[in-house]
């Protein structure tokens, strides 16, 4: 490999993981909030499908998430990117002995070196998952969601009150995840989803979508 | 909490990033639809050629902030360049494109479309040996998300012995736009030309330096009944990452017989990209 092979590649790293940080709705949330006094951290490896130019794109998206109970049936968290935070609740509304209902609101901020259609470099996220575990048996859990984000993506110059290039998007969505506990403390989970971005100004855009596994610790929290 | 995440100690840190974030100069840009326009007519006096023209070669050439206008003649006067009838130029000033004119002898409409960092008009222009009888400046969409640079293409009407021939001279946005952007900015210009004559040359700096972003772009051009008469000429800038194919030449209504790059030092990080087509 010579120096030149070797700066493209790194280029072309530094572009992989950059450019698609807002792009992933992934989440890879189940509906059992985290209990009191734990933290879970994970580790999650998606691979994203996104509109770029005027075709379909794909690219792994590596993030870390965490949550931390904060009550009995609620929990507080996020998910980390590379140039991305989201931060969220998420509460339990219903449980049965197999089902569990929750709502996950959560607010995002990214930063996206590359613009790419209707992502700029200053990416607000704001919305909220609803999610539905089935607990097929002590190991394995089913889990549905149905989200709805706003979007507001702009340039670097709205920090100075100039807004030219803006977007605004709804982008309704639904996710299918699967989770098996390999030990009661350490969770393996599936999942994939899409969303349907809804530019108000440009109309409808392409569907965008990904699919990834995470690995999810969990442990008590010292005193 | 340790010291230095105290919220006290982070103001600074904030309004540092603040100060950042709004800092950045904006670019001083050239909406207007009419101009600024500068042109002129260096070419012999006399009467125009009554021969048919038996090809038709057109020049594109990025001359990268017309810092190098010596060099770039001297490549423009040596063959295979020498001798073109349209020079398509980009990120030129006025002074430049009328000295490359007069030392070439030939006609030329410029239009900038802002201002570059070196304080130099930044803009397309079209120079040709055959008449321009009507030029325009086509505003592109979708400025620079950093400092609101906007872009233009420059068009201009030929009159090739009588056949009128439409060239468009063409600067996309960086990569840093987004490629969806970009293709947006092609789609402009082939829109701008609707109900012109059937003989059309595109070419220009497409800034096709991503991955897939040239497919795209050719697929674009193709779909909208345009030929890359360039194909195949290879990469147009050498840079740190290698080479990319920058530059393109897209035609209606000729046949494009020879096409390359001169590769050869000529004033810019672009290499000058040439066609010869056959004159109908």
């Amino acid at each position: 490999m010579t120096t030149r092979h070797a700066i493209r590649a790194l280029w072309l790293g530094v572009v992989l993981v950059m450019a698609p940080g807002c792009m992933s709705g992934a989440r890879n949330l189940g509906a059992a909030t985290t209990p009191v006094g734990t933290t879970e951290v994970g580790v999650s490896l998606n691979t994203i499908a996104f509109e770029r130019g005027r075709e379909r794109a794909y690219l792994p998206n590596p993030e870390l998430t965490f949550r931390k109970g904060a009550g009995e049936n609620w929990d507080w968290g996020g998910r980390l990117t590379l140039l991305g935070l989201e931060l969220g609740t998420r509460h339990r509304l219903a449980e049965r002995s197999r089902w569990t209902l929750s709502v996950a609101p959560s607010a995002g901020l990214w930063y996206v070196p590359v613009t790419n259609n209707s992502t700029e470099p200053v990416n607000l996220r704001l919305g909220a998952q609803t999610l539905l575990d089935y607990r097929l048996s002590r190991s394995w859990t089913v889990t549905g969601g149905a989200s709805l984000m706003g979007t507001f993506a702009g340039p670097l110059t709205v920090f100075q009150g100039r807004f030219n290039g803006s977007h605004l998007l709804a982008s309704p969505g639904g996710s299918l995840g699967v989770a098996f506990r390999l030990r009661p403390n350490l969770e393996l989970r599936a999942e994939g989803g899409l969303e349907l971005p809804f530019d108000l100004r440009e109309g409808r855009r392409q569907v965008t979508g990904y699919a990834g596994l995470t690995l999810r610790w969990r442990r008590a929290d010292g005193r | 909490m340790s010291q230095s995440l105290r919220p006290k100690n982070a103001l600074p840190w904030a309004l540092l990033l603040l100060a950042l974030l709004t800092a950045c100069p904006q670019a001083e840009n050239y909406a207007d639809e009419t101009g600024p326009r500068y042109s002129g007519d260096h070419r012999a006096p006399g009467p125009v050629a009554t021969e048919k023209p038996s090809s038709v070669s057109v020049v594109t050439f990025n001359l990268s902030f017309a810092e190098q206008v010596t060099e770039a003649i001297t490549a423009l006067t040596r063959p295979p360049l020498a001798g073109a009838d349209v020079i398509l130029m980009q990120e030129m000033d006025a002074t430049s494109v009328d000295r490359i004119a007069r030392e070439l002898g030939l006609a030329y409409v410029y239009y900038p479309g802002s201002v570059a960092v070196d304080g130099d008009d930044f803009g397309n222009a079209v120079l040709s040996r055959w008449p321009i009888t009507a030029d325009w400046k086509i505003n592109l969409p979708h400025d620079d998300p950093y400092r609101q640079q906007h872009r233009i293409a420059v068009a201009a009407t030929l009159d090739i012995q009588g056949a009128p021939v439409q060239v468009v001279s063409v600067h996309n946005a960086t990569p840093i736009v987004g490629l969806g952007a970009r293709l947006d900015q092609a789609e402009s210009i082939i829109d701008a030309l609707e109900g012109t004559g059937p003989l059309r040359v595109i070419a220009g700096d497409f800034n096709t330096s991503d991955p897939g972003s040239l497919k795209q772009t050719v697929k674009l051009f193709s779909e909208r009944g345009f030929q890359w008469a360039s194909e195949g000429v290879g990469d147009t800038v050498d840079s740190v990452i290698g080479g990319l194919p920058l530059d393109s030449v897209f035609v209606q209504g000729l046949s494009p017989v020879e096409r390359g790059v001169d590769t050869r030092p000529a004033g810019s990080d672009h290499h000058p990209v040439w066609v010869r087509f056959a004159w109908p």
